[in-house]
């Protein structure tokens, strides 16, 4: 990756970014995705509209101050776990417009066919297309993705790895592919453009960083598992809790069903 | 009984319900620093936290589902002692067939079509469900490569590793039992002492 340096943990623009991205993703449709934050968020819910009822004089089984709290506290987990998620998503979206300001347009020597001979037409990197061929010089940055057809050069592969020791890239084998954006330092290499732009190495650890696509880890899935197993446990102590206080007043004859 | 007989060997099947505890203590001790977990060199993938979690919840389900069942039918009420200690005996009686011998306290008929059908169904899920959830977890364990242990392996002997699953079973347990308990047996309790200061 290039080079970044760390950033502050909390740098304000992005606390800033982050705390009102908190509450829009309260929206149910975004919250539905994390099954248990949604649970805590429609318990949330349900305890603010409790302690309104409370508030304004209904019968409630506790007071309305501690379901007040109860409902603050519920909803403070809620944004808080958003606002967690939302920075993450911050600090990613910056490092990808890093990324992107290393994607430049370059200028590149577009060839007729595949000998270093043919003739050479200087064109810029965005115009290349799959299947063109380019000369690329020592000192010339690389175009595009693609593989060496002839020649053997050293590249310096940095702006991509952060390998600040050049590595050599030749034709045929398994060292043959040259990523857009890193220069070569020695000799020559005639490339066969091997993705339209959009579609490049860069453009995709783009689209990864921001989180457009992302398939959930093995070990998130198995997490989520785990929480959906203990809210499972914790909403069946719950509403069993109903029907066994209704007994216990019943024959007991005093207090009140706590639900 | 409701920590899932893994205290001593329920009747002798403790040990698979041990297990199931290990491998989420495992899991979570993997996830608090960041690795994947794995038991005894084979990864713990979903599938094993899967059926770890179902092997753990289908017993208490059943009793905390039984005994809400019981306690709001009528056909359920067959308490010879009313108020704390009845709610007390018909938690007993679920408790006990979905996780130990399907004993009862003396005071609850459980000759009654209504107890002998629910106590057994929570005896039939209390006992298959972990037994299939822990072969389950063996048969894909045992297809698994085994990875050699490495100075980060989280060792299983330590007194970390103990206190972890130590925690996670009584955790698991209290998170579940804990307002039916309250209800019960702590209520009865209570009442004694406030009877005998009187």
């Amino acid at each position: 990756m290039t080079a970044t340096k760390t950033r502050p943990l909390f740098e304000p623009a992005l606390v800033k970014r982050a705390a009102l991205d908190a509450v829009f993703k309260l929206d149910p449709r975004r919250m539905i995705k994390n099954p248990v934050m949604f649970v805590v968020e429609i318990g949330a819910a349900f305890t603010s509209v409790l302690f309104v009822h409370a508030a304004a004089g209904g019968d409630a089984d506790a007071g309305p101050l501690f379901i007040g709290a109860t409902s603050l506290w519920l909803w403070f987990t809620v944004l808080f776990a958003n606002f967690a998620e939302a920075m993450a998503e911050g600090r990613g979206k910056a490092q990808a417009d890093t990324l992107r300001a290393a994607r430049k347009d370059v200028p590149a020597k577009k060839l007729v066919s595949s000998e270093k001979d043919s003739g050479v037409t200087q064109v810029m990197s965005a115009s290349l297309r799959k299947g063109d061929f380019v000369l690329i010089e020592a000192g010339d940055l690389v175009p595009g993705d693609g593989d060496v057809v002839h020649g053997v050069a050293a590249v310096d592969e940095s702006a991509i790895t952060g390998e600040s020791a050049p590595v050599i890239r030749e034709s045929g084998g398994d060292r043959s592919a040259v990523t857009g954006g890193t220069r070569v330092l020695s000799d020559w290499l005639v490339v066969q453009i091997a993705a339209n732009p959009g579609e490049t190495f860069l453009d995709r650890m783009i689209s990864l960083v921001e989180g457009a696509a992302r398939k959930k880890t093995p070990n998130e899935i198995a997490l989520d598992i785990l929480l959906a197993a203990l809210t499972l446990v914790f909403l069946t102590a719950t509403v069993t809790l109903r029907p066994m206080s209704a007994f216990a007043v019943a024959v007991s004859g005093q207090g009140a069903p706590v639900a | 009984m409701q920590l899932g007989e893994v205290v001593f060997g329920g009747v002798g099947s403790g040990l698979y319900g041990m297990i199931f505890y290990v491998v989420v203590a495992v899991f979570l001790a993997g996830l608090m620093v960041g690795r994947t977990p794995e038991l005894l060199g084979k990864k713990l993938g979903a599938t094993e936290m899967k059926m770890a979690a179902l092997g753990i919840l289908a017993p208490s389900l059943s009793v905390l589902l039984g005994t809400a069942i019981a306690v709001a039918l009528p056909e359920g009420n067959t308490v010879a002692n009313p108020g704390a200690h009845g709610f007390s005996e018909i938690l007993y009686a679920f408790s006990s067939a979905s996780n130990n011998n399907g004993s009862a306290f003396g005071g609850l008929t459980v000759n009654a079509t209504f107890h002998a059908t629910a106590l057994g169904i929570c005896m039939w899920i209390g006992r298959f469900v972990p037994l299939l959830c822990a072969l389950a977890i063996a048969g894909s364990l045992a297809v698994k490569k085994q990875t050699p242990t490495t100075s980060s392996t989280f060792p299983t002997h330590g007194t970390l590793f103990v206190v972890l699953v130590t925690g996670t079973v009584l955790l698991v347990g209290a998170l579940t039992f804990v307002p039916a308990l309250a209800l019960g047996p702590v209520v009865e309790h209570l009442q004694l002492i406030a009877g005998a200061a009187r």
